[in-house]
């Protein structure tokens, strides 16, 4: 085992539970972000938010893909606290880490899960460099009291229609967090997106009471 | 009409605590039990509740059979409590019951065997009259001969394995699987024969005894014969990754049973013997019996067997063998459950009131009213849907 | 292999603290299990996610799954506040909330309004819930389907192949008998159009609190090895048919301590006369209205016991 020279969390019980906090509320208010306050050592590689997430869901009952753009000092670095393994293909792997957002591989690479068994799927955890850059979207499902804009910075052209795969497919699909800096982005299988300017002429003036019903409309492109 | 609001429920929980630890303490002129007592001459009580809690540890058996008031399920629930509570380090070697020091083994399939039958320590051909002379705090004999034998005795299966007349068990595929572990892993069906195995070794005995009993008198009759019982003690071995060689951390008593049944054969197998499997920690056979012949109960399927008896499901059997689950919801039914009653009545009240509307216009005008349900047959009522109070 | 983790001392806090254990008992790599499926049970809403249940020291069926989830979540900063039937009075709540104080040291509290965990059996609480408060149930069984499918392996294929036609059977037989649905309490709900769910054993008179709720709503049952979770906002639909549509219960009367015309009552038998009071289940909410100066037709003469 490589040794790094990064701490890591301080108190592992309460940095853990903060940060696990933080996911749980990122999760489930899609696409509205959420800051986590905890400090740690890690690889500069790593977003803080990034990194605090590895810590507080990885060990050694968890298989993770890592992207091949990171260095050893990550892979080190994760050894080291968390105890994770890893996994060579994407589509094994219960946990994936991507650095860039522009850089995410097609999210048919990872595992969907099975109709018995969905939550065996692939979370993904993507960095990336702004939360108000690259193109806006509207996305709205469980966890949105009617809609939510979304800009998740750079992203490969074909992301808008591989989440929209992903949402049909529901109930398999791709979890996914997002972390710029300190703040984290939740975007699970259930919230369906499509650009803010491709959002039908249809008028969005619908209450919380109607949004579950009209959801597939804003991914009609 | 007045109303009294019941409060001070944890002053209520603290005066039961109090009341429950005199009276575990009985009466104080007697001497007060020590944990090497208990683990000195209560020793298979500790052995049931070191298996059924899946934890061995003697003295904290021990501590838990004093605290539990002797109660052994009691027992078995504080010491599966307190292991939560301790992180897994490493997973242990398998362990490799055909090097075990030997304290007693009998095979009943053979007149002898290599290795020869030891009896050793057991009740099998004692008669079961009380022993005044104990009540009389005498101390017992010595040990008549040397208990342990140092030689490595082969066992009887791994004998009949060399004529292929005994089905050959095949070790999980370490590439491929992991030893399932239920501990850290909500069981899943269908269960591999590891997740079942586990779930045996922590089962209850007194659900294992019954369900094995069952198979004997014609719920899942598979012939078994009591192919070798042995019990001794086997070295534990774990490899630390960073070391990257085996230690050995201790030795633990063990009882372990191969029970070997008729399989006639199938058109890919030749007819031949196949295996129930028991293994318990410290010596308890009547457990590891049990186990033995409800593991290969509920291989029925895989022998292509028709499923008669309970003991043969291994759904029924894994979820409801655990003591630990069984008593608790048991009893929660003790638990308030105004609210589900207050529902349920309501429900009960308006489908009465219907019913009697029904009676009512049905009867003639000149019939006698409904007598008074008192003492009598019980309503007619159609029963309520199938809600349990939960 | 990983270090072993340290036992971390708890922080500091007024309450009287066990110490020798974890904080909030489980040990770190049982609280990453649980975290793990809890954010996969917010991913997919209504869908039962089987985890490791651990024993608790308190008796399966006695809540050890809102136990564990309230474990895995809660942490120093949080406010908790314990029900079981509605009442913080209860002593299987008190118990509950003296577990919490022991092993994490957290602030408690009866008022609805003020936690920020709220672990319930049988009960939602009246005043509505707000944004970033979690509600934690306590399940006995999780499965819907179970009166109707005894095994696992079956019921699992039905919530694969969304097959709840036997569900509807049920329902659609209480109405051919009785001429209305008689499940009164564990009323099942499709939750985001697409899982069959067991609220638990809250009285139908709850269902419509879990339709959009603000809060998130998570969901433990220790002995049966599941969790799930409503997110917050998320439509949860108390099944029903066109002809005989979903309703609650309602009462003739009303609390008879704080006059409450909407909330869940308790019947309450005062003497062997068969007199009796109505009063509200949510014991918050009864005295909370009680000090606003709301009253009913009887006055409470609460005594302590012990």
């Amino acid at each position: 085992m490589a040794p790094t020279r990064y701490p890591g969390f301080s108190n592992i019980t309460f940095d853990a539970q903060q940060t696990f906090r933080a996911l749980l509320h990122a999760l489930s208010h899609p696409g509205s972000p959420t800051k986590i306050g905890v400090q740690l050592g890690h690889p500069d590689e790593l977003h803080p938010a990034c990194a605090a997430a590895c810590l507080t869901l990885l060990d050694i009952d968890t298989q993770m893909w890592v992207q091949p753009d990171f260095s050893s000092e990550v892979i080190d670095w994760l050894v080291f606290h968390a105890g994770c393994r890893f996994v060579d293909s994407s589509c094994e792997a219960d946990f994936a880490l991507v650095k860039q957002g522009q850089s995410l591989p097609s999210l048919a690479q990872f595992d969907w899960g099975t109709p018995e068994i969905p939550e065996q799927s692939t979370t993904v955890l993507v960095q990336t460099d702004r939360f108000d850059a690259g193109e806006s979207a509207v996305i709205q499902g469980p966890g949105i009291q009617t809609q939510q804009e979304i800009a998740l910075g750079e992203l490969p052209d074909c992301f808008c229609s591989e989440w929209q795969e992903n949402a049909l497919s529901y109930p398999l699909g791709i979890d996914m967090l997002w972390f710029c800096d300190r703040q984290i982005i939740g975007l699970p299988r259930t919230s369906r997106l499509a650009t803010a300017t491709q959002a039908p002429a249809t008028p969005q003036t619908h209450t919380s009471q109607d949004n579950s019903e009209v959801t597939h409309v804003l991914c009609s492109s | 009409m007045s109303y009294v609001a019941v409060k001070g429920g944890e002053q209520a929980i603290r005066n039961a605590e109090q009341l429950l630890q005199s009276l575990r303490r009985g009466d104080r002129s007697v001497a007060e039990l020590s944990l090497e007592q208990i683990q000195e001459q209560l020793a298979l009580a500790v052995n049931r509740v070191m298996c059924e809690g899946s934890l061995y540890d003697r003295q904290l058996a021990a501590l838990a059979i004093k605290q539990s008031w002797g109660d052994l399920v009691e027992a078995v629930f504080l010491l599966r409590a307190y292991r939560t509570t301790l992180p897994r380090l490493y997973y242990s070697e398998a362990i490799d019951t055909s090097q075990m020091n030997v304290r007693r083994r009998i095979s009943s399939v053979f007149k002898d065997v290599p290795g020869g039958q030891r009896l050793g320590p057991t009740y099998d051909y004692i008669h079961r009259l009380l022993d005044f002379k104990l009540a009389a705090e005498g101390s017992g004999p010595e040990s008549p001969t040397k208990e342990v034998t140092e030689d490595v005795i082969p066992r009887v299966v791994d004998t009949l394995n060399q004529e292929g007349l005994i089905q050959p068990e095949h070790p999980n595929d370490e590439s491929t699987s992991q030893i399932f572990d239920l501990t850290r892993q909500p069981l899943d069906l269908p269960a591999d024969r590891d997740a079942r195995l586990q779930n045996l070794a922590r089962a209850d005995e007194g659900f294992l005894l019954g369900l094995a009993y069952s198979t004997q008198r014609g719920y899942g009759t598979n012939h078994p014969f009591a192919g070798e019982i042995r019990m001794g003690d086997v070295e534990i071995c774990i490899c630390p990754e960073e070391l990257g060689f085996e230690v050995a951390i201790a030795d633990i008593e063990v009882t372990e049973v191969q029970m070997v049944n008729q399989f006639k054969g199938s058109k890919t197998q030749p007819p031949q013997f196949s295996r129930g499997y028991g293994l318990t920690f410290g010596y308890n056979e009547r457990k590891a019996m049990s186990m033995a012949l409800v593991d290969r109960a509920m291989r029925a399927e895989e022998m292509g067997e028709a499923i008669v008896g309970p003991a043969q499901d291994p759904e029924f059997v894994l979820y409801h063998s655990d003591n630990v689950e069984a008593q608790g919801f048991v009893q929660h039914l003790k638990l308030p459950h105004y609210i589900d009653f207050q529902a349920e009545m309501s429900v009960v009240r308006q489908l009465r009131q219907e019913y009697e509307a029904a009676q009512k216009d049905s009867e003639p005008s000149e019939s006698p009213p409904i007598p008074e349900l008192i003492g009598a047959s019980p309503p007619a009522i159609a029963p309520a849907p199938e809600t349990l109070p939960i | 292999m990983p270090t072993p983790t340290p036992y971390p001392t708890s922080p500091p806090t007024t309450t009287e603290v066990e110490t020798g254990f974890n904080f909030a008992y489980l040990d770190e790599q049982t609280k990453r299990s649980l975290r793990r499926s809890l954010l996969k049970a917010v991913a997919i809403p209504g869908h039962q996610i089987p985890f490791s249940s651990r024993e608790m020291p308190m008796s399966y069926g006695w809540g050890t799954g809102g136990i564990q989830v309230t474990a895995s979540v809660i942490g120093p900063d949080d406010t908790l506040k314990v029900i079981d039937q509605g009442a913080d009075d209860t002593t299987n709540a008190v118990n509950i909330r003296r577990f919490f104080s022991k092993v994490c040291g957290v602030a408690t509290t009866e008022q609805t309004t003020e936690a920020t965990v709220l672990q319930t059996r049988h009960r939602i609480p009246e005043t509505p819930l707000q944004e970033g408060q979690i509600l934690v149930y306590q399940v006995p069984i999780p499965e819907p389907l179970r009166w109707l499918e005894p095994s696992e392996v079956e019921t699992r294929k039905m919530h694969a192949l969304e097959d709840y036609g036997c569900m509807h059977v049920q329902l659609y037989e209480d109405i051919a008998r009785y001429g209305h649905i008689s499940t009164a309490y564990d009323y099942p709900v499709m939750v985001h159009d697409r899982y069959l769910m067991r609220p638990s054993p809250i009285p139908r008179f709850d269902n419509p609190k879990m339709d959009r709720n603000p809060a998130l709503q998570l969901f433990g049952a220790g002995r049966e090895k599941r969790l799930y979770a409503i997110p917050p906002y998320t439509k949860v639909r108390s099944l029903d048919f066109e002809d005989y549509p979903f309703e609650v219960e309602s009462w003739e009367q009303s609390c008879q301590l704080c006059g409450a015309e909407d909330s869940f009552l308790d019947e309450i038998i005062l003497n062997d006369r068969g007199d009796r009071l109505w009063v509200c289940s949510d014991t918050d909410y009864c005295q909370t209205r009680q000090a606003q100066g709301f009253t009913g037709d009887s006055a409470p003469v609460p005594v302590e016991l012990s």
